[in-house]
């Protein structure tokens, strides 16, 4: 004699064993942030570095331009491009933001307002970025699902920011690297839209790994970042990150 | 016998339907590229015998000449070649032989362009008969003697149909179907899209009141009707060569940069996508009697083309999306590779079961028609600076230019029908 189970126990139970086994699947924020940090060469020598300099080439609407970046623990900032319009520059001194170039109309440098500012720190001057030791810097994380970044699935993550910013992380799948980023901006005449960075060919330096190719979309345009050095601990003169007659 | 009758009268249909179809089907001889995009104006070559491998310094270089700015095609017929340039007296319609490159001759069409992004112009050259159609981007749409260069008919598009200067000037290319060019003008009050006789430049009809968008129109023949698809600022429009709108779908209102042209998917889906953070869109057009409705079957952010058009092949999609190049599927909008790094937004054309991309800075590669993944099969340096223009291939030469100068390069197979018969 065959016994069945009624359709719908049937399919109650299939659907209690597919959410388990997803559950199961699905590691925490915990370990997923952990595997992040790892994928970059582990906290312990993350934090070991004060200083960074790194030095690239940017293409933009199939132009280049010199790039160099210089950081320094904990939240300095100072990024030149050298491209066919002149040199500009984009910095944080710890205390306020500040740039120089043509975007400003101007040639000498320039304060930046509190939003513009705001920006560069959420999305570029957090020495170590935003996950590590995310809650003890005012930062919520939630994982929001799976999703398929260029054909591959990845982590999707939601980072609130202390500041009320949300930017958005994918991670692989297997080593929790950083592939996707989304972060808000602003644009003078658009409104709000979604800065979207891209991170690959990962390369190790001393033993941190970095991606050698990074791609910011801003709108409809890509501004496509290759690295040729990166240098660990060099001496960067103070007086790089504060704004000249500031 | 009532059935017999509608039978009888549907097949009559059918054939009239596909003899009209014979006569006004853009015409092509052998291996030319007489217009943007190719005979059909898709990116798709039908040549075989292609080199399936590459000299590690890449294929024989025919000539590489100097060039005037612009970002115009190049349209081959026969042995000639058909591009625009400019420099700072005007801009030029130019002829040149396809095997030397050498200048046949050089017709100024209008004063110059100049913008932040490039001077001169956008429009690539159609080659129809004994005539070349193009338009600079001031407006001007001149119809030119292809053997001697010499005007047969002219007309500023804004000065007729009262379109606007367009901020990055007029990039439409001329599409001729039988006596008849259509371009996207863009003006107002009905004078966005419009036909012109080939022979005179008489106006046959005008259409739309939406501002253009940088596009052209695509001929396609959809549930056995001929019809113009064409991007304009609000819609995607299907338009008979009568001048009857057939159906229209929104895609991004109020975008005006959609200049990637609609691709059709056959039997009855059309693929459209754009830049400025809008993306892609299916419509499946269904048909009852004379009418025609669009329905979406997918939009998503997945390909969003800049400067250049998609190409499909089998099914899928291939693509810039800015400047990631991606395959997906055309029926569902499901990525199946992405190729991220190093191409910026390039463009690309099909041929012999591989793709020829062009980098944005000028390198070309060739890369296998697979969606299994991003397979590279040879690349080599061929430009440099700002590329922007698609590749084109024509009796197994591809000839690629930027702002500066024009390559040609043979692709043929030693011993192939093109090779043998130089």
């Amino acid at each position: 004699m065959n016994r069945r189970l009624p359709q719908g126990i049937a399919a109650s139970l299939l659907c209690l064993v597919a959410v388990s086994a997803s559950a199961a699947s699905t590691p925490s924020i915990d370990q997923i942030v952990a595997g992040h940090i790892a994928s970059l060469g582990g906290q312990e020598k993350l934090q070991a570095v004060e200083t960074l300099k790194i030095s690239g080439t940017q293409n933009f609407n199939g132009i280049d331009a010199k790039v160099t970046i210089y950081r320094q623990r904990p939240n300095l900032f100072r990024m030149e491009i050298e491209g066919e319009r002149g040199l500009v520059i984009q910095a944080f001194d710890g205390k306020s933001g500040w740039s120089q170039g043509y975007r400003r109309g101007t040639t000498g440098p320039t304060p930046m307002d509190e939003a513009e500012t705001q920006i560069l720190l959420d999305e570029l001057a957090d020495f170590d970025g935003p996950l590590i030791d995310h809650a003890a810097k005012g930062h919520t994380v939630e994982w929001v699902g799976e999703t398929d970044v260029d054909g591959a699935s990845a982590h999707h993550l939601r980072l609130t920011l202390a500041s009320g910013k949300k930017q958005d992380w994918f991670l692989t799948q297997d080593s929790y690297t950083l592939v996707k980023k989304i972060t808000p901006q602003i644009h003078s005449r658009a409104g709000e839209y979604q800065r979207i960075w891209y991170f690959l060919e990962y390369q190790e330096v001393e033993g941190l790994r970095f991606p050698f190719y990074q791609e910011r979309e801003d709108r409809q345009h890509v501004r496509a970042l290759t690295l040729d050095t990166v240098e660990i601990d060099p001496e960067i003169p103070a007086e790089m990150f504060r704004m000249p007659g500031g | 016998m009532e059935r017999q009758r509608l039978l009888s009268r549907g097949a009559l249909e059918l054939l009239g339907s596909l003899l009209l179809s014979a006569v006004l089907a853009p015409q092509t001889l052998g291996h030319d590229w007489p217009q943007y995009r190719g005979p059909e104006r898709n990116g798709i070559s039908t040549e075989t015998d292609l080199l399936k491998e590459w000299p590690d310094t890449g294929p024989r270089e025919l000539f590489r000449i100097p060039i005037g700015h612009g970002f115009s095609g190049i349209s081959v017929v026969e042995n000639a070649l058909f591009t625009a340039d400019s420099d700072a007296e005007g801009q030029y319609a130019l002829k040149l032989d396809a095997e030397t490159g050498s200048v046949l001759w050089r017709q100024r069409i209008s004063e110059n362009f100049e913008n932040n992004f490039g001077n001169g112009p956008r429009s690539t050259p159609t080659v129809a008969g004994d005539r070349v159609y193009l338009v600079g981007s001031l407006g001007h749409l001149v119809a030119l003697d292809a053997k001697t260069g010499e005007t047969h008919w002219s007309l500023d598009l804004k000065e007729k149909f009262g379109a606007e200067q367009p901020t990055f000037g007029f990039s439409g290319s001329p599409l001729v179907v039988g006596n008849e060019v259509y371009i996207e003008a863009g003006g107002p009050e009905g004078n966005s899209i419009v036909a012109l006789s080939a022979e005179s430049g008489e106006i046959l009809w005008t259409s739309q009141s939406s501002a253009g968008a940088y596009n052209s129109p695509v001929y396609a023949e959809i549930h056995g009707i001929p019809q113009l698809l064409v991007l304009n600022r609000d819609n995607l429009v299907g338009i008979s060569l009568e001048g009857r709108l057939l159906w229209s779908h929104p895609f991004a209102p109020d975008s005006g940069v959609k200049p990637a042209l609609p691709i059709f998917v056959d039997p009855d889906l059309v693929f459209v996508s754009a830049s400025y953070d809008i993306g892609a869109m299916v419509v499946r057009l269904s048909k009852e009697g004379d009418s025609f409705a669009a329905e979406e079957v997918w939009q998503s952010r997945v390909m969003r083309n800049h400067f250049n058009s998609s190409v499909l092949h089998e099914g899928r999609i291939y693509g810039f999306d800015n400047s990631a190049l991606k395959c997906i599927e055309a029926a569902t909008g499901k990525t199946c590779w992405a190729k991220r790094g190093g191409l910026g937004k390039g463009s690309l054309i099909y041929a012999d079961g591989d793709f020829l991309v062009l980098s944005e800075t000028g390198t070309l590669l060739l890369v296998e028609a697979t969606p299994e993944g991003f397979r590279e099969k040879a690349s080599t340096g061929v430009l440099s600076g700002r590329c922007w223009t698609e590749p084109t291939l024509a009796h197994g030469r591809l000839y690629l230019r930027n702002r500066e100068e024009m390559v040609a390069l043979d692709l043929r197979r030693p011993g192939s029908a093109e090779e043998v018969g130089r």
